[in-house]
């Protein structure tokens, strides 16, 4: 079994990997959910109940309830990781579902430092065990 | 209750307070569409984003917090092609 935070550095790693690789779509997709898992698993620390009795927060959900749950930081704190995940979802979604996008190896590049810089927030780290 | 027209209406405004944004972005009017507490609208870039992409996304993420904030309205930007 695997933790959110270990979800996250997985698909950070993956997300480096992939643009190494001349992936750089699927390492953006792969910045997005390494932010997204670890916000996730700060929520659900919180004890914030996911719609539908789920698992996990909706993607359209998830910058508001970083907002207006992380409460371990402060407002300015949750303000960035709010816009970070927005930034993350926008890039993700054109990195995923529209070929036409202008895509290139900065901006996965962008997108993994703004995942690290979320992962940070959420003090998710290497040897982390929630 | 806002009509889609108002929405889109609202989002090119938003975008339109950011020069940064070096390129035109179209609102698509017939994406604009109520789904529970979102609005979810389409947009396009009017060019090549360059020369960093990302800007783009980040001027985004932007006009949907402000409208979060200003207009207390849960926006979703999609991109569209």
């Amino acid at each position: 079994m695997a933790s959110w935070a270990e979800l996250a550095l997985d698909n950070h790693a993956a997300a480096r990997e992939l643009l190494g690789n001349g992936r750089t779509r699927s390492s953006i997709s792969r910045a997005y959910y390494a932010a997204y898992t670890a916000v996730t698993g700060q929520l659900a620390a919180a004890g914030v109940q996911f719609p539908h009795d789920g698992n996990n927060p909706t993607h359209v959900q998830l910058p508001t309830l970083a907002l207006n749950n992380l409460h371990m930081l402060p407002t300015h704190r949750r303000r960035q990781v709010a816009a970070a995940l927005r930034r993350l979802r926008l890039a993700r979604e054109a990195a995923d579902y529209v070929p036409t996008a202008s895509i290139d190896d900065s901006m996965a590049l962008d997108s993994i430092r703004d995942a690290a810089t979320v992962m940070e927030l959420m003090e998710v780290k290497r040897g982390t065990s929630e | 209750m806002e009509q889609a027209s108002e929405i889109a209406d609202m989002v090119r405004r938003y975008i339109g307070n950011h020069p940064e944004l070096t390129i035109p972005v179209e609102v698509i009017d017939k994406s604009v569409r109520r789904d529970g507490d979102f609005w979810y609208v389409s947009i396009r870039p009017g060019g090549e984003v360059r020369p960093r992409p990302y800007v783009y996304y980040d001027v985004l993420a932007e006009v949907e917090g402000e409208i979060e904030e200003n207009e207390h309205l849960n926006i979703m930007l999609v991109p569209s092609g």
